[in-house]
């Protein structure tokens, strides 16, 4: 798994560890089973970007020698972008855009999906704030009705508030839960 | 700007192995040290961002963690506006953390889960100043809000706070003394993009309002690109590269530096950038290859020197400074 001195550090504990270290260490016992479908739950938060690369690699290689699925939940988008084949965006427990990784990036359909990418520090020049979705994620056991992102959602109209938005399908792979899109 | 605020010299921690009795005995070896960080020279000027990459492990946090006097030095002295950062913290610990504040890495940790806010946030202050309740309450009051959160907040317990808020808690708690400098170690590498953004926002508009300097470590070259004035690159308990941050990223001159900036995954694709996947493991802090430290990965090597001598950090242009022999001839 690329950590240094093996033998030295079999006996220490995590805490001695670096966060990058303690990470891979974790990705080494989840594949130590070869398993049929891997779930790599921010599997390379903590790590710098060429360990990254690293085991994005890895990951990539294991889908293709032995088919593993995987299913790669993560907060950056750029990885998704250059990792995965789909894309799925989700809000508040519910799945709110599906479609390729590269036409979700470049064409986003929702709302939540375009509010994501406008946050991205990606050429915003030194100085300028940046752009969040204003408000922040609800409470999941009080949801708004409607569509559950119409209080933070710039054109939400009455319907959105009130009835939960279809999936709304704009090419053969790519669809969106979203009144805005019908 | 260009005024020193934080002086770092020759600086090393070291850590000792700690390996049980037995494992001693059986393999005869003697104690060893995990070389975290291990001689770096740099400033920190007044109101800048310094950023702070590097590998995982090649001894950032425990840098920062030095310069806040939470670890004392193996060697090499770390001063404060001209006192010793140690010193000061030994003999004047309330002096000393009205100035040097930290964020740390992780959220979920750092906050005693015990505690409300009431409490995490009254600590500080009753250190730096006496209130009656009606001020401390009020001072509790306008800490909150200087972070987005407000009143509402102050009996919750950080589990009953999501990621972003938990992180205004410990901004809150490190802006409590009011510092002027202030080490953020991955502040939002556990946040999702939007909330990130509200954070680096709020970042930036603590340190325009109170004249801050940062320190800014963080894997994410995206957010380091737009947030800090310069940025120096670690290796293995080294700085191999520092330098105003659009000149670093336009004109890496460390082969690490080119490493770590080809391997950055990018939102757009661009089909002339080849990311340079480094080979072979991440040496041991334990025991670092002699000569340059990176060498055994390198693929710019430019001879023997490599492997024989230390570079040293130079000047390559005024301001970027690189440790590599290759140019420095
Ligand atoms: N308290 C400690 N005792 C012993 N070794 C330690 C201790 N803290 C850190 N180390 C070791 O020192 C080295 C540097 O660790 P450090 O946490 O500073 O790295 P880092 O650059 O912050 O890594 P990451 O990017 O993964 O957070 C690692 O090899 C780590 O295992
Ligand atoms: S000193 Fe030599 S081995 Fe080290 S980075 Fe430069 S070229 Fe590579
Ligand atoms: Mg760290």
């Amino acid at each position: 798994m690329g950590i240094p001195a093996p033998e030295e550090r079999l006996e220490e504990y995590p805490h001695q560890f670096s966060g990058g270290m303690q990470q891979r260490a974790i990705i080494a016992i989840a594949l130590s089973c070869r398993p049929q479908l891997l779930l790599a739950d921010e599997p390379t938060t903590a790590l710098d970007v060429t360990v990254q690369a690293q085991i994005l690699d890895l990951l990539r290689q294991i889908n293709q020698r032995d088919g593993t699925g995987i299913i790669l939940v993560t907060h950056n988008l750029a990885v998704a972008a250059e990792f995965c084949q789909r894309l799925a965006v989700m809000y508040a427990g519910q799945l709110m855009e599906l479609g390729p990784a590269e036409t979700v990036i470049s064409e986003p359909l929702h709302p939540y999906t375009k509010g994501l990418l406008r946050s991205l520090p990606y050429l915003v020049p030194k100085g300028s704030p940046l752009t969040p979705i204003p408000g922040s994620v609800p409470d999941l056991a009080q949801l708004p009705s409607g569509c559950p992102f119409n209080p933070r959602c710039d054109i939400a109209t009455d319907i959105c508030r009130e009835e939960a938005p279809p999936w709304v399908k704009v090419s053969s792979n790519h669809a969106a839960c979203c009144w805005r899109l019908t | 700007m260009t005024e020193a605020l934080v002086v770092v010299k020759d600086l090393k921690k070291h850590f000792p192995v700690q390996r049980s009795l037995v494992a001693k005995l059986l393999t005869g070896t003697k104690d060893q040290w995990v070389r975290a960080v291990d001689g770096v020279d740099f400033v920190i000027h007044n109101q800048e961002t310094l950023g702070l990459v590097g590998e995982s492990g090649c001894g950032k946090t425990t840098l920062g963690r030095t310069l806040v006097g939470l670890y004392e030095p193996t060697a090499g002295s770390v001063t404060f506006a001209g006192q010793d950062v140690f010193q000061l913290k030994k003999t004047n610990p309330v002096a000393f953390y009205r100035q040097v504040q930290m964020v740390f890495q992780n959220p979920y940790a750092s906050l005693n889960p015990r505690k409300t806010v009431r409490e995490i946030l009254s600590q500080p202050l009753k250190v730096r100043d006496r209130y009656n309740p009606k001020e401390l309450e009020e001072a509790i009051q306008r800490l909150l809000e200087q972070v987005g959160l407000n009143k509402y907040h102050m009996d919750r317990y950080p589990h009953q706070f999501s990621g972003g808020q938990r992180q205004r808690v410990s901004i809150a708690r490190a802006l409590a003394m009011q510092p002027s400098f202030i080490v953020c170690d991955e502040p939002v590498s556990a946040l999702d993009v939007s909330v990130q953004a509200q954070i680096l926002n709020l970042l930036q508009d603590l340190q325009v309002r109170h004249q801050l300097t940062y320190l800014f470590i963080s894997h994410d070259l995206s957010v380091v690109r737009y947030l800090c004035d310069r940025v120096a690159v670690m290796y293995l308990g080294k700085i191999v590269e520092l330098g105003n941050t659009e000149e670093v990223f336009n004109h890496p001159v460390h082969p690490y530096t080119e490493a770590l900036l080809s391997s950055m995954p990018q939102i757009k694709r661009d089909p002339n950038q080849k990311k340079i996947l480094l080979t072979g493991s991440v040496p041991s802090p334990l025991d670092p290859p002699p000569g340059c430290s990176f060498h055994p990965r390198c693929i710019a090597k430019v001879g023997k020197i490599c492997e024989l001598e230390s570079p040293e950090l130079i000047a390559c242009s005024p301001g970027h400074f690189a440790a590599c022999h290759r140019g420095q001839a």
